[in-house]
Parts: structure tokens; sequence; C-alpha cells
């Protein structure tokens, strides 16, 4: 029998939850195709597809998806509306498998399981198990299927989320090569450390964020992001905040901010698309924040549809200027601090 | 005679000095880089040659800034290539090492730059709207046919400045046709887009930023009086625009090149002012290699090739390589 192809656009929350569903699937044995990184023409076909209003990202993901529409047999848009207490994903998010249906008409069947564990048929093992039935009948396959991958996702989550000591980064979803064209390992004897923080699908997407990571690279600084904070401590610094996060996506971001402010890195920028209506809170909100920390600088770059990289690199040079010059007169002058 | 050599290259000027070895201004070059940046970097290296005849002048090294700054060093073949906002800082801080804040406007970008104990601390750039910066003012002079080096005349002589909505461009300016409809005068409408521009600027750019005197007022817009004037009123303390404003990216430019050479000496690879007789040609192709269809650029003089950009994935790049 042929196997049954599942598109996952490599986009928005699958920077999260793409290992999660990828071994439940490939375990009930459909073959998963992941879209290609973001390029120019997943860019494009986005743009074209979506609506105007809605910020670069979601049109990304309408790119994704149209790149895998004649590849595979059904293409993959959860609808994420509750993955915890008190907390929520953005708007656009929730409605973005009805958004995808109506701006293309053309596509093929889309799965769209419900994520809302405030309701007994929202939970995750509902929300995967409605999945798994379309491959096979097999109840009992398909719970085996869901245990396995739910407590390797748990377990893989922790394990690729590293130690307080601020090093060590690694991305999720090891598991290919696709995803993890991300940071490589790094070392401590590099003396400025720059926290990249935002959401997983702006820090990732080399694309979007032009290149941002590389730059950084090139500019031998140690790069820390988000994902290399453990979701305890991200706790732990939320409650530092007078009111929870509503967003369960921009929590990682805050908290991983909040930690290496606390924890004195040289500097922390916060990238932000443009016509994100989460981060218009979320930015403020860490720019807040981070006037509780002088010593450490910091600064938000805001994307959009623009490819002139003059802009970013203007901002990139400056703050690492800053950033150098800054040590450099401590180390001269100042007592350390 | 021993020489440092700063060329600022933005969308609207291209700006050369040539520093002596105590840091004074030997000449200063201002030119509108009319989207021709090669073609000025040559034109204004000539000038300094001619304002200099007869002195020998060693250029012990080169510094390029500005939007074209990439561009700049390839072309001159410069020993330090720098951003904008640390060359302006840099400048800033020969001239008055207590400054604190650094209001920059150019062509198409304005900044805001917050130092402490000469370091800059903070800054700030507009993002997408330019509405803020001296295109704005330029586009407004042409529509008043008042030539821009008047406008800040204008706005001084006005005792009663209108009130325009400084947001956005567009909006701004039909603000400016309608009170110009109603019979406003032409002064107190141009101080009013100057008040304008101040506000736009400090809630945009300046926004959540300290503002602490002494404040540098510099780059092109800084020769408009009448924004000076504005911010003057909006701040309540007096704004410096220092004798060099116009070319201070490329002094900024020439010190961060001396200081390079300080650090790290070694001869520079400036390619002398002979390269103003020489041939540069740009070409360029979209590479197929992959999805992205990048857009690669090269430079070349005489044929031969120097630099070579624009690729995301580093395949094209030579970056740029100083040759001999």
């Amino acid at each position: 029998m042929k196997k049954i192809r599942i598109g996952i656009p490599y986009a928005l929350y699958f920077y999260e939850y793409y290992p999660l569903w990828k071994e439940f699937l490939t375990r009930l044995g459909a073959e998963v195709i992941l879209s290609k990184p973001t390029n120019k023409n997943i860019l494009d076909l986005g743009v074209r597809s979506s609506l105007s209003e809605v910020c670069l990202p979601v049109k990304i993901f309408y790119g994704h998806v149209l790149s895998l529409a004649d590849q595979v047999d059904y293409i993959l848009i959860p609808r994420m509306v509750c993955v915890e207490k008190g907390a929520f994903f953005c708007p656009k998010i929730i409605g973005l498998p009805d958004m995808v249906k109506s701006s293309i008409s053309t596509l093929n069947s889309l799965l769209v399981p419900l994520v809302d564990v405030r309701k007994p048929y929202g939970t995750w093992k509902n929300s995967l198990f409605q999945v798994g039935q379309l491959i096979t009948d097999n109840s009992l396959a398909i719970s085996r299927a869901f245990s396995i991958s739910w407590e390797n996702f748990q377990k893989n989550y922790v394990a690729n989320l590293l130690d307080p000591k601020l090093l060590n980064p690694s991305l999720l979803a090891k598991d290919t090569k696709n995803v993890a064209q991300g940071l490589d390992k790094m070392t401590i004897n590099i003396n400025i450390n720059i926290a990249v923080v935002g959401h997983d699908y702006l820090v990732n997407d080399s694309y979007i964020n032009l290149n941002l990571i590389d730059k950084l690279k090139k500019m031998n600084v140690n790069i820390l992001t988000p994902s290399m904070v453990p979701p305890r401590i991200v706790k732990k610094q939320l409650k530092k905040l007078y009111k929870p996060i509503f967003w369960s996506l921009s929590r990682k971001a805050v908290g991983a901010a909040l930690y290496y402010f606390e924890n004195k890195v040289e500097g922390v920028i916060h990238l932000t698309s443009f016509e994100c209506g989460e981060d218009s809170m979320v930015g403020e909100l860490i720019h807040h924040q981070s006037k509780q920390y002088p010593e450490v600088a910091y600064t938000e770059f805001v994307f959009d549809e623009h490819t002139g990289e003059a802009g970013i690199n203007t901002r990139l040079e400056a703050f690492l200027d800053m950033v150098r010059r800054k040590k450099q007169y401590e180390i001269n002058f100042a007592p350390s601090r | 005679m021993k020489t440092f050599l700063g060329i600022d290259v933005g969308a609207v000027s291209t700006d050369l000095v040539l520093l002596d070895e105590n840091n004074n201004v030997l000449s200063d070059v201002y030119l509108r880089t009319l989207g021709q940046p090669i073609k000025m970097i040559k034109e204004g290296l000539s000038i300094i040659k001619k304002e200099n005849q007869g002195i020998f002048l060693e250029v012990l090294a080169v510094g390029t800034t500005g939007s074209g700054r990439v561009l700049a060093g390839a072309v001159v073949g410069a020993d330090v290539i720098k951003n904008e906002i640390t060359a302006h800082s840099v400048a800033a801080l020969y001239i008055n090492p207590e400054v604190r804040t650094i209001f920059e406007i150019g062509g198409q970008d304005s900044k805001i730059i917050v130092l402490q104990n000469g370091v800059v601390v903070d800054f700030a750039m507009n993002t997408i709207c330019a509405a803020g910066t001296g295109s704005f003012l330029d586009h407004q002079a042409y529509r008043l046919g008042i030539p821009i080096e008047e406008f800040g005349e204008y706005a001084l002589r006005s005792e009663n400045p209108v009130r325009i909505a400084g947001r956005c461009t567009v909006f701004a300016e039909s603000d400016m046709v309608h009170k110009q409809q109603m019979g406003y005068k032409e002064e107190d409408i141009i101080a009013g887009l100057c008040e304008a521009m101040v506000r736009n600027y400090l809630n945009n750019v300046g926004k959540g930023k300290k503002i602490a005197p002494p404040i540098f007022f510099q780059g092109g817009v800084a020769a408009n009086s009448g924004i000076k004037k504005s911010f003057e009123k909006e701040i309540g303390c007096e704004i410096i625009v220092p004798e060099y404003y116009r070319v201070m990216g490329a002094i900024g430019a020439a010190l961060l090149a001396k200081e390079e050479m300080e650090q790290n000496p070694r001869s520079s690879t400036f390619y002398g002012f002979e390269l103003v007789d020489k041939d540069y040609q740009t070409t360029g192709f979209e590479c197929d290699g992959c999805s992205n269809h990048c857009e690669v650029v090269e430079i070349m003089i005489d044929g031969e090739l120097i630099a070579r950009w624009g690729d995301r994935c580093g395949k094209w790049s030579l970056g740029y390589q100083p040759i001999r």
C-alpha cells in the first residue's frame, strides 16, 4: 500500500511542535514531508495569496502551504487555541486554518485537528488521535504511537534545552537536517554573549531575519536563543511580572529575555515582525524590563517584507560596536561590575 | 603631510573629509550623491586633491561609513568600514567628550544616539517610515517652490506656526495643502512643518530615550535653523550644531581609521588619489543556484574584479579584498 503523504509547513508554531507530529505520524506509517526552509519563492507565493494585513510570518506560512500542495495528500494545519491554563495562541494562529482555506481554494485536503486543552475533545491526545484515524483503523497502534511520541517530545524538549550557564545551544527538532539548520555548538570562551529573543519562527527562520544568526556568528559572539532556556526557568522568570503573559508562543521569549537580563549577558536583541499584535505588547514589556538592567544593551529589530539588508546591518554593527566599546571602557576605567 | 581620509556615502549626500595628524580638518567636501556614489567619490577625491595642491598628501588610513560604506570601501580600498552610528558618535565625542545625546538626521535615515561617559549606551533609527527625514523636507520645499537652503530662515520668521500632522508624510502633505488653501502664511506653514517633523522624530525615533544635554544635532538637516529652533522649543534646552555638522560621519570614519591603525599598525590599503583616473564598472546578475535568486553585484576596476556581494549563501561573495 502506498504511504499517505502528509505535508507540514515549516513555519509558525511548527518550530515548536514539529517533532511531536513528525514522530507520531511516522510511527503510524505516514510519510511526513516538511516544506523547505523559507526562500524567495515561498515568500512570493505567500505574499500573493494572503491578505495584506497579516504579519509576514503568516504570509510565509501560506507560502509553505502552497509549496507543499502538489507533493502531498494532506496538509496538516492544527487549530492551536490553548495548550496551557490562562494562555492562548494569537488570533491569527487560531484562525489560520480558516484563513488558509478561504484564501487558497485550490488546496487538497487540510487536516485541521483542534488543540484546545480546556475542552475534553481538544486535548493533545484527541487531537492526534483524530489525525491518526486517517492513517490507520488500529486504535491501539494510534494510542501507542501517541504515548511514545508524546513522551519523547516532552523528554527531548527538556533535554534539548540547557543548564543555566547560558551555553550550549541547540534547537528543537534536531532529528531532521532540515530543521536543524540553526545553531552550532558554542563555547564559553567567547566573551560577548548576545541573546536573540523573539518568536521561534523569527529567530530560526534565516530568510525572515535576513541571516541574522549567521551575521552574528561571523561577528564572533556567543549567540543565545529562547530555546536554550529550560521551561522551568522560563516559568520562574515569568513570575516576576505583575501579570501573566497571555500568549503561549510569547512566553518563552519573555521568560528568556528576563533570564538573560538577569544573567547580565552583554546584549539582548528582540526580534519582532511588523504588524505583530503580540509583539506590540510583549516588545514594550521587554523594553520596560530592560531598563532595570542598564548594563545590558538592548535593542529591537523589526522585520517586514523588505529584503534590503542595509538597515539591519547598520543596526547590528552599531549594536555590537556599542557593546564592544562599552566593554572596553569598563575594562579600562570602571571597577568591575 | 600625514593625513587620514574619511568618506561617508549616504542616500542623499557623499561627504569626504581629510584630517591631518592632529585631527584638524584640512578639507571637507559635501556632494549630492544623485544615485551615483562611485562618481561622487571620485569627484570628492579630486576636489580634495585640488584643494591641497602642492602638498604631498600621505594617506595613512581610510575609513568609510554611511549606507554605501561597503561599496565605498571597495572603491577606495578602505582600511576600516564602519556603520554610521559609531562614526557619528566618535566624531561628536572628539569634539565634545561630554556629549550625552546626538540627533542625526540625514536624507533617508534619522537616528538618535545616547551616550554616557563617552560610550554609546543606546541608539535608535527610524524604522520603516521616512517622515522625519531630510527627504521629506526636500520634497515639501520643492512643492512650495522654496530652495531648501532658505527653508530654515522662513521658519524663523514665523511668529505663529500652524499645527500640521506629523505622523505621516502623506498626511502632513494633505494637511499642509489644506492650510495653504485656508490662507495661512507661508512661513507659518513652514514653521509648522518643522515642528511636525521634530514631534515625529521625538515620538518615533526618540521614543523612550533619555535625552540629556549637551545635545548635538548633526547630519544634513542640521543646516535647517527652523528644525533646530523647534527642537529647542520642544526639549527646552540648547541644541548644539557642530561646525562640521554636514560631514560628521566622514570625520568619524577618518577618526576610526586612525584608531584602527594605532591599535593594529599596518600600511593602508588605500588605492591612492590616482583612483580617480581608473575606470570602475559594476555589473550584476541573478544567481539561479537555488530558489532565492539572489541579485549578485560585481565591482571591477579596469576590468579586474575587486568585490562581489549580494548573495545570501556566500557562494559568490568575495566580500571586499583590497588589491595592491
